[in-house]
C-alpha cells in the first residue's frame, strides 16, 4: 500500500520553505527561553495558595493518582490490594529542597509500575518538556529494564507547578521471580533542558530510593488451542493469560511463520495488535507491548493501560494489520 | 551536531515537516508559523537529542506537539467541512491526498507518518507518545476507511 502515497501531498510552499529558511537563520541566536522569571513568580503564587501536597492522597492503601490513571474502580482497588498487587511504598528521599517519594507499585509477574512524586523548592516549575532527572534501577544489583517518563504536564497536581508526577515501569518479561527482592531507584541532579546548550542543573543532588518488591502472582490461565485462518495462513491460539494488568498471548501453527515473515516482526517489532472486548461491548485497544517469535512460537506480553475485571472480558481481538485486509480474529474467552 | 549539520538535517526532513504540520493545522500560514517555533525550539534543546539517527523523529514530535499547542491557541484548526469547501473550489478530481485529510486526526496522522513518510510503526507510536498497538489498529482502521473512500468516489465518477 506504501507505493500508493507517493508524492500524495502537495509540494511544500515557498512561504513554508521561507519560513524553514528564516528559522535556521535565527537559530542560535535565541539561546533562552523567553518569559521563564514572569512564569517562575506566577508559579510560586500559585503553589503557595493551594498547597495541597499530593503525596498524601491515599484512600484504601491506593494512592488517587494511580487509581485515576488506570481507571481503577474502588471494587478493582480493594480487589487488587488483597491479591497483592497494588502496594503503598510511600518512601521518601530529600536534596536540595528536592523530595522525591515512591506513591505506589501496581504489578504482577510481568511487569511493575510504580508513581513518584516530585517536590521542587517553590518556584522551580516541573514540566514534561524542560525537566529531567539522571536514573538509574536496579533489582539487588542486576540492572532491569525499564522506561520512565513525567507524566503529561496536564496530570500534574493542580495548581502546583513546583510538583509533577514521574512513572517508572519495569519489564519482566522473563519472568523472573522478583517477589521480596529489593528494587534501588536512584534519581540525580534535577536539570532544566530549555536553559542553554546542554540544559543546566537546577537542583544537584542523589535521591535513592529502595524497598522490598511485591506483586501479584496470580494469573488466569486458558489453554485454547483453537485454530483460525488468517489470510490463508493456519493460526493456532495455543494459550492466553490474563490478569488485571496484562495478557500474555501464545500462537502458533503451521502457517505463523509465513505471517511472522509478512509481518514487521522483526524490523519494527509487530505482528499483531491487542483489543480487549468486554461482555458490556465495550473495547479497549491495548499496549504497550513486547513480542518475539522463536521455534515456531510467537510470544506477545501486553501491559495493560487499565485495570480490568478478567472475569469480565468477553474476547481477545487480534488484528493482523500487516494482512492486505487487515485480518482481525477474535477469540473468545470461556 | 553543529549549527551547519543541524540546519542540514532540518532542509533534509523539510517534506515531512511540511506534511505532518499541514496533517494537523492544514491552514499553510499556519503550518508555517509551526515550522519556525520548532526548528527554534529544536535549536534549544539540541544536546536533548542523545542519538542523532532519531532526529527526523524528535523534530517532527516537537512539531506535531507545537502544532497541537497553536491549533488549541489559535483555534483555527479549518473544520473538515470548511476543508472540504475549500478544497471543492480547486481543480483537479478528489483522490487520496482528499481521503487522508478527510480521515479523523488521529488517523490521519499515523497515516502520514508511517505510508506518506515512512516512518516505522515502532517509530510512529514513539514520535506520538502512543503504543505501538495503537498505531498499528489506526493504520489499519484508516486503510478501510480510504478502501471505502475511494471505491465510493470511483462508483461517484462511474455515475
Amino acid at each position: 500500500m506504501r507505493s500508493d502515497f507517493t508524492d500524495v501531498f502537495p509540494e511544500v510552499p515557498r512561504r513554508f520553505h521561507e519560513a524553514v529558511l528564516g528559522a535556521l537563520e535565527a537559530a542560535g541566536k535565541t539561546e533562552r527561553r523567553r518569559g521563564v522569571k514572569k512564569r517562575a513568580l506566577a508559579l510560586v503564587a500559585a503553589a503557595a495558595i493551594l498547597g495541597i501536597s499530593a503525596a498524601a492522597a491515599y484512600f484504601g492503601g491506593w494512592h488517587e493518582k494511580v487509581a485515576q490513571l488506570f481507571d481503577a474502580s474502588p471494587a478493582q482497588q480493594e480487589q487488587l490490594s488483597q491479591e497483592g498487587a497494588a502496594n503503598y511504598v510511600g518512601q521518601s528521599a530529600t536534596s536540595g529542597g528536592v523530595t522525591i517519594t515512591a506513591l505506589q507499585t501496581l504489578g504482577d509477574k510481568n511487569g511493575l509500575y510504580v508513581l513518584f512524586h516530585i517536590k521542587a523548592p517553590e518556584g522551580v516549575a516541573l514540566s514534561e518538556e524542560d525537566s529531567a532527572f539522571g536514573l538509574d534501577v536496579d533489582i539487588e544489583g542486576e540492572r532491569v529494564s525499564w522506561n520512565a517518563q513525567l507524566l503529561p504536564d496536564a496530570e500534574k497536581p493542580e495548581g502546583a507547578e513546583n510538583e509533577h508526577y514521574l512513572e517508572l515501569w519495569i519489564n519482566n518479561t522473563r519472568g523472573a521471580d522478583l517477589l521480596g527482592k529489593t528494587i534501588t531507584v536512584r534519581f540525580s541532579d534535577l536539570r532544566d533542558l530549555s536553559r542553554g546548550e546542554g540544559g543546566s542543573v537546577v537542583v544537584p543532588g542523589t535521591w535513592e530510593l529502595s524497598w522490598p518488591l511485591a506483586y501479584s502472582s496470580d494469573t488466569r490461565r486458558y489453554d485454547l488451542d483453537a485454530a483460525y485462518t488468517v489470510s490463508g495462513c493456519e493460526v493456532t491460539v495455543e494459550k492466553i493469560e490474563l490478569t488485571p494488568l496484562s495478557m500474555t498471548l501464545k500462537l502458533g501453527g503451521e502457517g505463523l511463520e509465513r505471517l511472522v515473515e509478512r509481518s514487521d516482526l522483526n524490523e519494527a517489532g509487530g505482528l499483531c495488535a491487542v483489543t480487549v472486548a468486554m461482555k458490556d461491548g465495550t473495547r479497549f485497544v491495548e499496549g504497550p507491548k513486547n513480542e518475539f517469535y522463536a521455534d515456531g512460537v510467537y510470544t506477545q506480553i501486553v501491559r495493560f493501560s487499565r485495570v480490568y475485571d478478567v472475569e469480565d472480558i468477553a474476547a481477545v481481538v487480534l488484528t493482523f494489520y500487516h494482512e492486505p485486509d487487515g485480518s482481525a480474529v477474535t477469540v473468545p474467552l470461556p | 551536531m553543529n549549527r551547519d549539520e543541524f540546519a542540514a538535517q532540518v532542509l533534509a526532513a523539510e517534506k515531512t515537516l511540511y506534511h505532518v504540520s499541514k496533517s494537523i493545522l492544514k491552514n499553510d500560514d499556519d503550518c508555517a508559523d509551526a515550522v519556525q517555533e520548532a526548528i527554534l525550539i529544536a535549536y534549544r534543546k539540541l544536546h536533548t537529542l542523545r542519538d542523532e539517527r532519531f532526529f527526523r523523529t524528535w523534530l517532527c514530535r516537537i512539531l506535531i506537539n507545537v502544532c497541537y499547542k497553536m491549533a488549541r491557541e489559535r483555534k483555527r484548526v479549518v473544520s473538515l467541512e470548511d476543508y472540504m469547501a475549500e478544497r471543492a473550489g480547486e481543480p483537479g478530481r478528489p483522490g487520496l491526498y482528499e481521503a487522508i485529510m478527510a480521515l479523523p486526526e488521529d488517523m490521519r496522522l499515523v497515516v502520514v507518518l508511517h505510508y506518506v513518510e515512512g516512518f516505522k510503526t515502532a517509530e510512529v507510536a514513539a514520535v506520538l507518545k502512543i503504543p505501538e498497538g495503537t498505531v498499528k489498529s489506526r493504520l489499519s482502521r484508516a486503510r478501510r476507511e480510504l478502501r471505502a473512500a475511494l471505491n465510493e468516489e470511483v462508483l461517484d465518477h462511474a455515475q
